[in-house]
């Protein structure tokens, strides 16, 4: 997998009982990138982590990351990938800079104890404090500094700034990310605070009940969701259609349509030429367009 | 090459295998204490010729086996508790190389409690030298301070750890303890069938009297409650 492809699945699937978690998954992650997966609760993003670090058994398919097996080469891989799980659990008993050590100890050959130190000192973390004494914001913080602090060549972010306060946030993002990120450093983030990874990622994957819905640039994405506000002649009709419309509804004296597949110039030619009068396009952040792209599809 | 209780882990390891170590031993201390008021009982013609954890003096071997397996899942407890096997798997490490760390700790445990199982023997029975005390309760210090008694008293700990450990894994809380409690009557019911030709505390060997069950159930049962109860424990992964 030298071909820059750092993550690759090939109908990777994982089921529970019945229920497919993930569905027949076939990905591509390059390096250097900084892919944020999306998706609502339960839409198999935490599932493919596990699957790509070898925590679970797929029950059918492959993945590769960064050219291993997570199964059979679980050790090597583990090595050069940083992990931050949901709910992160350490030994209670230790304070923050024993588990620094401790830890060390399985990375000594790429541990950066002064990068770990400056990161603890930026989260405001005390070395000295027991883990069991720590917030959950705080343990959040830990986890991230023990999966960035050895450099990992790629980087898997499974929510990792719940229980963070919005200051320590932007300080993640911001300040930690952006110094952990070079070229050839690859990131895969999952987020429920969209808005957050909005300003970092430049790739997106939307999961939805283990299927990969999208699987493009943030930028492509952006210019393909809209919303448009129609004018009518007269009061706005209470149903409206027109090719690559998705949806429709009345809002005051105007309509309001939203499209998946926007093409400028073309989409408003199809609409005028459907009996609107004017329209207006808007530009939706990261957020607003996951809303829209996934509304259509959630179960009712 | 160094060992993944190594470093700082290390330290606090030795303290749980302490701490284990001398739960185990009060535990057993106090099982042995029970057994020795059964004996009483019996002894005074109460038709109380059932006393549960003395009839299992004979089972030394078991009871060997059982602690140690007791031991691996009681030191495996805070991994198993606080998911910190979650963590563990983040890191390079082998599962292979982790299992056997822990048997390597499993074994060091079972070393210190003898140890100090053998100690406190030692110490009670010096004390009780020195200080003169009175016949009875020479007799029954020495009774409560036999390694095979204090040692068949755990057999029964084990037992009932065994079964509270794998139901509460399953089950709520509440729906655990009654099944507990209910297993340990059953327990107690069926293995407390007279035994007529045993003459309380004086002969321990297996050779005296073993009924079907009883073997069946010592050997077959409770072995196989430990054995899958730390299948479970050292092969267990995150979200499976």
């Amino acid at each position: 997998m030298d071909d820059g492809i750092v993550v690759e699945t090939k109908n990777l699937g994982r089921r529970f009982g019945r229920h497919y978690a993930v569905h027949d998954l076939t990905w591509q992650v390059r390096r250097g990138a900084i892919y944020g997966l999306l998706g609502l609760n339960g839409a198999g993003k935490t599932t493919t982590f596990r699957l790509l670090m070898g925590l679970l058994r797929p029950t059918n398919g492959e993945a590769r990351m960064l050219g291993l097996d997570p199964q059979r080469q679980g050790v090597e891989l583990k090595r050069r990938v940083g992990y931050v799980g949901e709910s992160p659990c350490f030994y209670e008993w230790m304070t923050v800079y024993e588990l620094f050590a401790f830890v060390a100890h399985y990375r000594k050959e790429n541990w950066d104890a002064a990068f770990a130190k400056s990161l603890a000192e930026r989260f405001a973390l005390e070395g000295s404090k027991k883990l069991s004494t720590l917030s959950k914001g705080m343990r959040a913080k830990v986890s991230l500094c023990i999966a960035i602090a050895f450099r990992p060549e790629l980087l898997i972010l499974d929510e990792p700034t719940g229980g963070l306060d919005p200051v320590a946030r932007r300080e993640f993002f911001e300040g930690v990310l952006a110094e952990y990120q070079t070229p050839d450093r690859t990131i895969l983030i999952s987020s429920h605070l969209i808005n957050e990874v909005s300003g970092i990622v430049d790739q997106i994957g939307i999961l939805h009940e283990g299927n990969l819905l999208m699987d493009c640039s943030t930028e492509e994405f952006l210019s393909k969701v809209k919303v448009m506000r129609l004018r009518f002649a007269g009061d706005p009709p209470p149903h409206f259609t027109a090719e690559g419309i998705l949806r429709y509804r009345v809002d005051g004296r105007e309509g309001r349509a939203v499209t998946l597949n926007y093409c400028e110039g073309e989409t408003e030619n199809k609409i005028k030429s459907a009996g609107a009068e004017s329209v207006e396009v808007m530009d939706l952040n990261l957020e607003d367009a996951f809303v829209e792209f996934i509304s259509e599809r959630k179960s009712p | 090459m160094k060992l993944f209780y190594a470093n700082t882990i290390w330290k606090r390891q030795m303290r749980s295998l302490m701490e284990t170590a001398l739960v185990l031993a009060f535990g057993s201390l106090l099982l042995g204490i029970i057994a020795t008021i059964f004996d009483k009982v019996a002894d005074i013609g109460l038709s109380v010729d059932y006393y549960f954890p003395d009839k299992c003096k004979s089972f030394l071997g078991v009871a060997l086996m059982i602690q140690v397996l007791i031991s691996g899942i009681l030191l495996g407890s805070e991994e198993e508790e606080n998911k910190t096997h979650s963590f563990i798997f983040r890191l390079p490490i082998s599962r292979t190389r982790w299992i056997l760390e822990r048997l390597l700790a499993i074994i060091l445990s079972l070393m210190i409690y003898f140890t100090l199982l053998i100690f406190i023997t030692h110490l009670i029975g010096h004390l009780n030298h020195i200080w003169h005390l009175n016949e009875a309760i020479n007799t029954s210090l020495s009774q409560i301070f036999t390694l095979r008694n204090v040692l068949s008293a755990f057999t029964n700990f084990c037992i009932c750890a065994c079964v509270a450990s794998i139901v509460k894994k399953v089950l709520p809380a509440a729906i655990s303890a009654l099944i507990v409690i209910f297993i340990i009557i059953i327990v107690l019911i069926l293995i407390s069938q007279p035994l007529p030709d045993m003459k309380h505390g004086h002969n321990y060997y297996p050779e005296i009297f073993f009924s079907a069950f009883q073997m069946t159930l010592y050997f077959t049962i409770t072995p196989l409650l430990a054995i899958g109860l730390f299948t479970l424990s050292i092969s267990k992964r995150e979200g499976e």
